[in-house]
């Protein structure tokens, strides 16, 4: 495999963890809303 | 107060980002107020008033299971599954020892068929499926782990393993598939290497669960108190059934030797009883009829009828285990900072490992290029260890707040542990803190016109309706005399002064200075008399009939025989100790003296108790308040650690941070020097694991690499890694052998001096 390709898919994989990890990650808070939802939509 | 408070055994949980992400699904549930997770125990003791199957959706919405725990025969289900969890982990270790360590050895030897040739291919293709199935019944744990967690939002020591172990077996069966696309020097199989280190990271667990076992010994032997069935007393026949069908009120019988069923007060018999395991106190205590007993102390020789007045989870052992239980689980600020790092520790690991790959691929040039990055790749996954830093800080929580239950001193939380070792000052209540705080009459003196006795009858008559400990003194001198009391109109307690009522139409005034200053009421016919009673630490009290002083009445507290040693421990561990007291100057000055304490705080009224502590924090104390009074309360809450004296009012106790369950000084410099001791284990702990990290993710990487052709073995990095928990636990072990300086340096008759206490937790 070409170089630049494995350099181009290691920092996207670099992206893709700081991202998942701490970007996108919900806050206590959000989770905390998450589950009031939860609990509306059940009734 | 305490609130509802719900405990759940967890399972699937592996390390420290699993405590997080269980945390924050525990704390989303509605009226949940406070959550901790202890990872050791792989428990959770949740706040609030809130259902346990809400919380248990909410812990398996986040991909684990739990379970609640009511009572105290949990423990020995949580230990039946942990001996099984133990046999599993060893079964797992030795599957993969059997296939890692043949293979490594023969292949050191060079035994190994070749990749180049397709039956050196067969071969390894066949050892690639067998490694497969070895990852699935060895390491699956793991790798469902990393998945849970990797749903989540969260990486753990699971998703390290699972990408170690993964990434060296898919890059084995790409070279045992097409051995071309990598260079011939290049081409090297490591299913050895995932099976070793699976082997090894079980082996660690396994070992790691085993001591850990032994740090929650203090609750296990609290729980052995209890004793499985009482003899009761039930239409006049004895009966033996088991605890939990004992009712309140019902009668007990104890013979010698056996342990007390439940808490209650004797009605018939008497006896000494040994209540050194809850207390500390060595000296066995006289119980007789109207005493209290209290569950899982030993009847030493008579036998005694008593009944039932606290069962179940109300019982002070109860109450204690309950305690102790809840500081386990407890963090101190320093944990709670780990836990934050802890939490982006793992990503960081992945971002290390990719870079690592990143500049292998890029700025090494040689033929073993992809096998050199791979392979350190994989082992600076396999080396970095979040576990020791998870561990580090509540192991040793756990041990240091059992060691401390051990010597009877009950300690809320680990903030308290944390803050205990840092006081600079200590303030000491006099009254039952220093001294016995069981006050009698020493002196009267009476002017003309007046007996002594009188001035008795009268004092007594005024304070039979006062509630003050002093009060108590006066009045049970007077009954010990067979005085009848006299009749009491208008009675008004004036706070830090004294009492004012009618007796006989005659308005009669009984406290200090102050309280006859205020009325205006000479008192010099006494001054010389009154200095020289302060000066024998006594507190003389004045009365006034009509107001004209009629006489003094004289108190003494009699001062616990080891305070002085106790403070001489404070002093020697640099602290400043401070006595703070409503009595007057000179009285609290000769008790200072006699107990060696170099500063005073007198004639403090009740509510400015607080403001004293505050304005020692004001520069730049950090105080510890020791009380055992409600007056004390408002302080002990003011204080940054507050010591309750068990004996002392249910709302001291409730106000203190810790509770002496005996009632010397000493357990106070031993929660301090246990604090210091486990608070340096904690920073011990987290400086191995931070070196360990910082050194070994680095060398994992091969920085060595350009200098002195040396690359870590990803075995050596697995076997690294287990060691790393183990080292934490072990050192967080040793804290069970530590021993308070009362019981290395001083006399043993100091430390025998204690109360006969009555323990109210």
């Amino acid at each position: 495999m070409n170089i630049i390709w494995i350099n181009i898919l290691g920092v996207s994989l670099i992206v893709l963890i700081v991202w998942w990890f701490w970007l996108s990650k919900p806050s206590q808070l959000n989770q905390a809303e998450e589950s009031d939802a939860n609990k509306i939509s059940h009734h | 107060m305490m609130s509802e408070t719900l405990r759940l055994s967890i399972s699937g949980m592996t390390c420290a980002g699993c405590v997080a992400s269980i945390e924050n699904a525990i704390k989303g549930v509605k009226a949940v107020t406070g959550a901790n997770v202890n990872l050791v125990e792989r428990t959770a003791t949740i706040d609030g008033n809130v259902q346990a199957n809400t919380v248990i959706k909410a812990i398996r919405d986040a991909g684990y299971d739990a379970a609640q725990l009511s009572g105290l025969d949990d423990e020995a289900d949580k230990e039946e599954a942990e001996q099984k969890y133990y046999q599993r982990l060893i079964k797992q270790a030795s599957l993969a020892a059997l296939l890692g360590l043949p293979l490594f050895v023969l292949s050191m030897s060079g035994l190994l068929p070749d990749l180049s040739a397709t039956s050196g291919r067969v071969f390894w293709f066949a050892i690639g499926l067998f490694t497969l199935f070895v990852l699935y019944y060895s390491a699956g744990h793991f790798y469902s782990g990393a998945l849970k967690s990797a749903r989540n939002h969260n990486a753990n020591m699971d998703t390290l393993i699972a990408l170690g172990t993964g990434s060296a077996w898919i890059y084995s069966m790409v070279i045992v598939a097409m051995p071309q696309w990598v260079p011939e020097l290049a081409q090297h199989a490591y299913f050895e290497a995932a099976a070793i280190i699976v082997a090894l990271i079980n082996l660690g667990a396994a070992l790691e669960m085993r001591a850990r076992g032994k740090t929650s010994q203090a609750i296990k032997r609290l729980i052995g108190l209890q004793p499985k069935t009482a003899r009761v007393v039930r239409d006049g026949k004895e009966l033996d059934i088991p605890i939990n069908y004992v009712a309140l009120d019902e009668t007990i019988r104890v013979r010698p030797g056996e342990r007390i069923a439940v808490d209650g007060v004797i009605v018939s018999g008497h006896s000494s009883v040994d209540e050194s395991m809850l207390t500390g106190e060595p000296l066995a205590v006289q119980k007789k009829a109207g005493d209290s007993v209290v569950t899982g102390t030993i009847n030493k020789s008579g036998s005694f009828l008593f009944k039932a007045k606290k069962i179940g989870k109300d019982t002070a052992l109860a109450q204690i285990i309950n305690m102790v239980r809840n500081a386990q689980s407890s963090k101190p600020e320093i944990g709670r900072l780990v836990d934050k790092v802890a939490a982006v520790f793992v990503p960081s690991v992945l971002i290390i490992a990719i870079l690592t790959f990143l500049i292998w691929i890029n700025f090494y040039s040689g033929d073993q290029v992809m096998a050199l990055a791979i392979v350190t790749t994989m082992t600076v996954l396999i080396i970095a260890c979040p576990c020791a830093l998870g561990l580090a800080t509540p192991i040793s929580i756990m041990v240091g707040v059992g060691k401390a239950a051990e010597y009877g001193t009950l300690i809320r939380n680990g903030d308290a542990l944390q803050q205990a070792g840092k006081l600079t000052t200590v303030v000491l209540d006099k009254t039952g803190t220093v001294t016995q705080g069981r006050p009698s009459v020493s002196a009267l003196l009476a002017s003309d016109g007046w007996s002594e006795s009188t001035l008795l009858l009268w004092a007594a008559s005024i304070e039979q309706v006062s509630e003050h400990p002093l009060a108590e003194a006066i009045v049970n001198a007077a009954k010990e005399k067979g005085e009848a009391l006299l009749a009491v109109t208008e009675f008004t307690a004036i706070a830090g002064q004294g009492v004012s009522a009618l007796i006989e139409n005659k308005r009669v005034l009984l406290g200090n200075r102050r309280l006859m200053a205020e009325g205006n009421i000479e008192v010099s016919e006494f001054s010389d008399d009154v200095t020289r009673l302060e000066q024998k630490a006594q507190t003389p009290m004045f009365m006034a009939v009509d107001d004209k002083l009629v006489g003094i009445v004289s108190v003494v507290d009699a001062i616990k025989q080891d305070s002085a040693a106790a403070i001489a421990r404070m002093h020697q561990l640099g602290l400043k100790v401070v006595l703070l007291t409503g009595d007057n100057a000179v009285t609290a000055q000769a008790v200072a003296k006699q107990v060696g304490v170099e500063e005073v705080i007198a004639e403090v009224l009740p509510q400015d108790k607080a403001n004293k502590i505050a304005s020692l924090q004001k520069n730049g104390e950090l105080v510890a308040m020791v009380g055992d009074g409600i007056n004390d309360a408002p302080a002990l809450a003011r204080s940054d650690v507050g010591f309750a004296i068990g004996t002392g009012t249910d709302v001291a106790i409730e106000s203190a941070d810790i509770t002496l369950m005996r009632g010397s000084l000493h357990s106070i410099v031993d929660a301090i020097e246990i604090s210091k001791v486990t608070v340096s284990n904690i920073k011990q702990n987290l400086f191995g694991a931070f070196i360990y990290n910082a050194i070994g993710i680095p060398i994992a990487a091969g920085v060595l690499y350009p200098f002195t052709d040396m690359l870590l073995s990803p075995m050596i990095a697995g076997a690294a890694m287990a060691m790393s928990s183990l080292t934490v636990v072990s050192n967080a072990n040793r804290l069970r052998f530590f021993k308070p300086t009362s019981e290395l340096g001083l006399p043993t008759s100091l430390l025998l001096a204690t109360n006969n206490v009555e323990k109210k937790i």
